[in-house]
């Protein structure tokens, strides 16, 4: 009995795959009535399911795969061509093997399964077109590429389909030297040829195969299924042990390298050495064990766009590029939904009407491009319509319309961030419910499900030429690279994925710390304002550091951006991720664990539940911190150099004129015309030193400090004696001096700073540096120092 | 006739079904693991397994012990999990006689009565049997 079982689940198993690939090719030989590979690959498929069927006993899919193999036979002999009514004749009866085969998988019978209906659909279509309707166009008239007749094949001859694609192939290369009158192919035509073929009739399946593209990318799908014959299946859950036990291996070998480092034994480093390569290469072959090409999910797009199209009025061409690039199956069965949902959306949403598309001046075909490709340990997918794209405005509207943003704030978004408002829980821009997307199924939920995985969604999107989705998937979701930070004696980890910059808060040397916006931390980042987050106020320990001593790992959860305050950075390393027991799952702060290379316990920080812990808590944070930030644009701020001159001076000078800072050493300066000069980059480099032009001294070394000024063709260099910081100088707080060479004061980090005239110094060095553009000199005084005067 | 793997905790002594027990060993360095309910003490881990330690010592209405002490690991299986009970000693494996089972006293703490399975007379004292899935339930 339990063989029987086991014969009826490899059964279903095969018949699931072969379903699969049954969609694809159905839908590709509507595109392509004439290939006959299509046509055998559809032929031996669902000749395989009613054999195996009939010697299983499934009487009904026995009927039903019969009456559609009778219908195939006709389109192989050339007897009917492949139209719209016969694909979906065809496609229902393989939803209709996929009812049965969902039945016995879960019943063991074939249930009550609708079977007449279909079958009947399937004669009709046969009797209602057994005449042919039209003649047959010249290309599909082929002569017979099985030598055998299909009904006394047995079963385990039509397996192998890999060979049998490869036969046509083979036989094409000596034939195909041999010029194969095409006139003559009509005359074959409905010869079933049961016997061995004609003498010439290797040469028509040779035709297509060598000449047009569409057959080379047909013969790929063939390889494909070739290939699944020299693979055997293995049971996911043992792949998944043995992953679970490399990461441990990798683990042990990383704490074996710290000891051999450690230690002075030459035989221990080289044992350890060997031993990292092995773990290395063991890591990376089980990885790949577990990884498959993206396809496995594209495989059903085909059908899901064919489908969408034809309901909702669209004409569309499906383009997938890089179908090839690999990731981890886990992590393929997470993003199937989502992708459904954007292919869905492009559909329905994206690309218009085909009346639509030619008012506006597009081709009638809309274009849906699924492309996947490897990018920094990352595999990016790309959904990309060349529809209408999604209007800003529109977006900005309903999010007002449905009250998840206020007029104030969408004024404030730019049109990128308008667009990432369709990601919103609640949000639906179609504008009635179809049957199709607008169901309550949102991006919210395609965003959700990625960032679980932790992935990224964004979408770019132009008005009238199309919309990109761009999902970002990590390889793998059992070793990722992470952050690890210190937050009171505890070292934890941090996805880096989530990480966009690390800020030193450093009180000591800009005045730009951190500052509070009704009693919540805000840090002025490049003239934005961050909403800071405590780790150590999130965990509930105490702080050990105090705060202006802390990092802020700058981290970007949901749409959120939020400075995380930790005390240091340590590290960043590849850890391997275990899961957290249930109860400290629930506490929703972690989203697991791992063993750090010395050997520690670190538990890894769930960035996007902190973000919702901590910023939710004061839901007008985030409103505040947009206007505050509308505000602070207002003030004028720009960014400076501060250099020391020597003497204990410091001058400020604007950073967007300084091209580069150059060390040269003392004794390359030359002397020209009473003026110092250094050769730089094969031209003659005039050095101002500030000290001497703002009456100090700095202090004499073997090596100078140049800020390198250039305008046009033309450069000059300012010596001073150090670079001390760049900082955010806010126009307003000027107070002016008069001073030779200086343009006014302001207060930076706590030090009185003089800003310094550029215009003037650097006229010190190059008395022509402005001649040549008089007209210019005004605007340019005003650049170069910042509206002070 | 069941045996238990037996443990002190402040002056109690405690057992464990043997089947359920995977090694006893020395403690760990732990790390904490902030906002966790009260009784678990860290994660240990336990030969590059991430391992979730319970103190007892709250579960059984008992003072923490101070910081240093040395303390001891009883590692048991839980529902497919791996969990460590923190203990103060290891004591021997003991074989107890089913007739020398009773119920737990009734005298017993209410807050303890759901973690001890059943009370053992030995020969000198008293053995408190733990149900190891409340008890590492913590």
């Amino acid at each position: 009995m339990e063989d029987i079982d086991e014969i009826v689940r490899e059964f279903l198993v095969e018949s699931h795959e072969n379903l699969d690939q049954l969609d694809r090719d159905l839908v590709a030989l509507e595109e392509h009535p004439g290939s006959r590979e299509l046509l055998s690959s559809v032929f031996r498929t669902i000749h395989t399911i009613k054999g195996t069927s009939g010697f299983l006993a499934f009487n009904r899919l026995e009927q039903l795969t019969h009456v559609g193999e009778n219908l195939l036979v006709e389109l192989r002999d050339g007897r009917r061509s492949m139209d719209q009514p016969t694909t979906d004749v065809l496609l229902r009866m393989v939803d209709t093997v996929r009812d049965l085969l969902s039945a016995i998988e879960s019943t063991g019978g074939e249930g009550d399964v609708d079977v007449e209906t279909t079958r009947a659909a399937i004669v009709a279509v046969q009797e209602g077109g057994a005449a042919p309707a039209a003649p047959a166009p010249v290309v599909e008239v082929e002569v017979e590429v099985e030598p055998v007749p299909a009904d006394d094949q047995p079963v385990a001859e039509a397996a192998p389909v890999g060979a049998a694609d490869d036969r046509p192939a083979a036989e094409a290369a000596p034939v195909g030297l041999v010029p194969a009158p095409r006139a003559a192919e009509p005359a074959a035509p409905a010869a079933p040829a049961p016997a061995a073929p004609a003498p010439g009739a290797p040469a028509a399946p040779a035709a297509p195969r060598a000449s047009t593209a569409p057959a080379a990318a047909l013969e790929d799908t063939g390889t494909l299924r070739g290939a699944a014959d020299s693979s055997i299946r293995v049971d996911v859950e043992l792949l998944d042990s043995l992953m679970r036990q490399v990461g441990e291996l990798v683990l042990a070998r990383n704490r074996i390298s710290r000891l051999a480092s450690s230690a002075q034994d030459v035989d221990l480093a080289r044992s350890a050495q060997q031993l990292n390569l092995i773990a290395s290469e063991l890591q990376e072959g089980v990885m790949r064990t577990r990884m498959q090409p993206i396809e496995h999910v594209w495989s059903k797009m085909p059908r899901v766009v064919r489908d969408l199209a034809a309901l909702c009025g669209r004409e569309v061409r499906l383009e997938m590029v890089g179908g090839d690039t690999e990731l981890d199956r886990g992590l393929l069965e997470a993003v199937k939904d989502p992708l459904t949902h954007l292919v869905r959306n492009a559909v329905d949403h994206g690309i218009e009407s085909p009346a639509d598309r030619v008012a506006a001046g597009k081709p009638p075909v809309g274009v849906l491009e699924l492309r996947a490709s490897h990018a920094g340990g990352q595999v990016s997918v790309e959904v990309r319509d060349d529809g209408r794209g999604v209007d800003p405005e529109v977006v900005a509207a309903k999010a007002v319309a449905k009250g998840l943003r206020t007029a104030d704030q969408v004024a404030a978004m730019s049109s990128n961030e308008l667009l990432q408002l369709l990601f919103l829980p609640g949000f639906s821009t179609a504008d009635k419910v179809t049957n199709v997307s607008g169901r309550g199924v949102g991006m919210d939920v395609v965003r959700t499900r990625i960032e679980s995985i932790g992935g990224t969604v964004d979408v770019e999107s132009t008005v009238g030429t199309g919309t990109v989705w761009r999902l970002r998937i990590p390889l793998t979701l059992a070793i990722m690279p992470s952050l690890s930070v210190e937050c009171s004696g505890d070292v934890y980890a941090l996805p880096q994925v989530h990480v966009v910059e690390l800020v030193a808060l450093d009180t000591q040397r800009s005045d730009a710390g951190v500052e509070y916006v009704h009693a919540a931390p805000v840090y002025r980042l490049r003239g934005e304002l961050l909403p800071l987050v405590s780790l150590a106020g999130v965990l509930g320990v105490e702080a050990s550091t105090p705060e202006s001593e802390s990092v802020i790992a700058v981290v970007q959860a949901d749409q959120q951006r939020f400075g995380l305050l930790v005390d240091r950075v340590l590290t960043t390393e590849e850890i391997v991720v275990t899961p957290l027991a249930a109860r400290l799952k629930a506490i929703g702060v972690y989203s697991g664990a791992t063993v750090l290379g010395d050997g520690r316990v670190a538990l890894i920080l769930d960035v996007q539940a902190i973000a919702r812990r901590a910023l939710v808590r004061d839901p007008e944070l985030a409103a505040r911190v947009a206007a505050e930030n509308l505000a602070a644009a207002k003030v004028q701020t720009e960014q400076v150099l501060v250099a020391g001159i020597g003497g204990g001076r410091r001058v400020a000078m604007p950073l967007a004129s300084v091209a580069r800072l150059e060390h040269v050493r003392t004794d390359q300066v030359e002397l020209v015309g009473g003026r110092e000069v250094v050769q730089y980059r094969g031209t003659i480099l005039p050095l101002a030193r500030l000290d001497r032009v703002l009456g100090t001294y700095a202090r004499e070394t073997d090596e100078l400090l140049l800020v390198v000024y250039t305008r046009g063709g033309r450069s000059v260099g300012l010596v001073v004696e150090e670079i001390v910081d760049i900082v955010e100088d806010e126009v307003g707080r000027h107070s002016s001096i008069d001073d030779a060479g200086l343009t006014g004061s302001t207060v930076l980090g706590d030090r009185v700073t003089e800003l310094l005239d550029v215009r003037s110094a650097v006229l010190a060095a190059d008395r022509d540096f402005y001649s040549g553009d008089v007209f210019d000199v005004l605007d340019d005084t005003a650049d170069l120092v910042g509206a002070t005067r | 006739m069941s045996s238990y793997v037996t443990f002190t905790v402040d002056d109690g002594l405690y057992g464990v079904d043997v089947q359920r027990v995977q090694e006893a060993l020395r403690a760990h360095a732990r790390t904490r693991v902030p906002l966790a309910p009260e009784g678990v003490s860290g994660l240990v881990n336990l030969r590059g397994q991430v391992v979730l330690t319970v103190d007892l010592r709250p579960r059984l209405g008992l003072p923490p012990l101070g910081e240093g002490a040395d303390q001891m690991m009883v590692v048991v299986q839980v529902g497919g999990e791996t969990v460590s009970l923190l203990v103060d000693e290891i004591g021997d494996v003991v074989d107890v006689e089913p007739g020398r089972v009773e119920a737990p006293p009734d005298t017993l703490d209410v807050l303890i009565r759901p973690l001890i399975r059943s009370a053992c007379t030995l020969d000198d004292r008293l053995l408190l049997v733990l149900d190891v899935d409340e008890a590492a339930a913590a």
